[in-house]
């Protein structure tokens, strides 16, 4: 994760920063004590960016859980820089970054595919009181957009999901990343490209 | 103002939040491009909506799971289990304890297995004794004929039989 360079830069000015990240990590803290409320709060949450980081549904719960529970039990580090949101998004990649690197990750996914299946996904989609002929189009648009941004680079994929998902500003997601924001922007450039070309009229 | 179109770079920076304030002036009077950037941001819309209904299913539904393991697991007979385990683990101890315990002469003689001394018979008891085994031997002569060889009903000789010790 990155180190938050810049915010450290701003405490060195006098003023309100300081104080307002004190109470911002205090309320924080408060809110990572109940580990109930973060599972009821973020789970899913974290869960859906995982699927897509990975492909693999049955790995994001178990990553999801593996995040919650580390920043639970890590969260007298929380320094307040961030909103705890972003905190745990940063904590799930690290967290995914180390299952896909695993040896034993690397072992199951030969032995096994189980893929994203944009389908059921697609199911989930609100009726929201459109006719059935619409809603069948918006679920094929949502079963479209699945497959593309599953089929995105790594990196392309991250940064879509931080930006369009988790609706991240640039600087943080390049903050948590540890990447500069140009690199970030290209990634998004990449992303939105591929994704608004494979959509072609559709978009 | 131009009535070109937003170039796909630009369309991009207007969707990441970067757009340039020319960008956003002439969405504000394009309805092409802002029916792109629109159309993106409704489907981006139906997709995150799509996938979060999703997600908190599973979350739920996983978290049903470990709710129901959680409240199967004390209900599980495991202190029968246990007992069992306990109870076979005591027999193995005693069987061999107490072949070693007597080994040593830790349950000293009295404790130990009993050794019965031989009652004496009486003089009458012998001499009962005896008369029923004469009886016996009488019963089973060998003096008396077999009826097979009597009557030579079968070839082979008939085998004498043993003489019992008295």
């Amino acid at each position: 994760m990155g180190a938050f360079a810049s915010s450290e830069f701003m405490d060195m000015v006098p003023g309100t920063r300081v104080e307002w990240r004190c109470a911002r990590r205090a309320t924080a803290i408060d809110e990572l004590d109940d580990i109930d409320g973060l599972v009821r709060n973020y789970s899913a949450r974290i869960l859906r960016f995982v699927t897509y980081s990975t492909g693999d549904p049955d790995l994001a719960e178990t990553i999801t859980q593996d995040t919650l529970l580390k920043a639970w039990m890590g969260r007298e580090n929380f320094r307040g820089d961030c909103s705890v949101k972003t905190w745990l998004t940063g904590i799930a990649i690290n967290v995914t970054r180390d299952h896909l690197r695993s040896a034993k990750f690397k072992f199951w996914k030969q032995a096994r595919s189980t893929a994203l299946d944009v389908h059921e996904m697609a199911a989930y989609l609100p009726a929201e009181g459109s006719g059935p002929e619409r809603h069948m189009l918006a679920k094929e648009k949502v079963r479209e957009l699945s497959q593309v941004v599953a089929a995105l680079s790594p990196n392309q994929r991250t940064v879509f999901l931080m930006k369009f998902v988790e609706e991240m500003p640039v600087n943080e997601i390049s903050q948590i990343l540890g990447m500069p924001m140009n690199t970030v922007r290209t990634h998004l450039h990449r992303a939105l490209s591929a994704v608004r070309s494979r959509m072609g009229a559709k978009l | 103002m131009t009535r070109e179109h937003l170039s796909d770079e630009a369309l991009n920076d207007v969707l990441i939040g970067v757009g340039t304030s020319v960008s956003e002036s002439h969405l504000a009077e394009c309805p092409l491009c802002r029916g792109k950037v629109d159309e993106f941001q409704s489907d981006l819309g139906m997709w995150n909506a799509a996938t979060l209904q999703w997600s908190e299913a599973r979350a739920e539904r996983a978290g049903r799971i470990q709710a129901s393991r959680a409240q199967i697991r004390p209900a599980r007979p495991r202190l029968p289990l246990a007992a069992l385990g306990w109870a076979l683990a005591a027999v193995a101890l005693v069987a061999i304890a107490i072949p070693v315990g007597r080994d040593v002469g830790l349950f000293g003689a009295h404790h130990g297995t009993a050794v019965v001394a031989p009652q004496e018979d009486s003089e009458a008891q012998i001499a009962q004794d005896n008369e029923l085994l004469k009886a016996v031997n009488a019963a089973i002569n060998p003096d008396e004929m077999s009826p097979l060889k009597e009557y030579d009903l079968s070839g082979r000789p008939h085998p004498r039989p043993r003489r019992r010790p008295q």
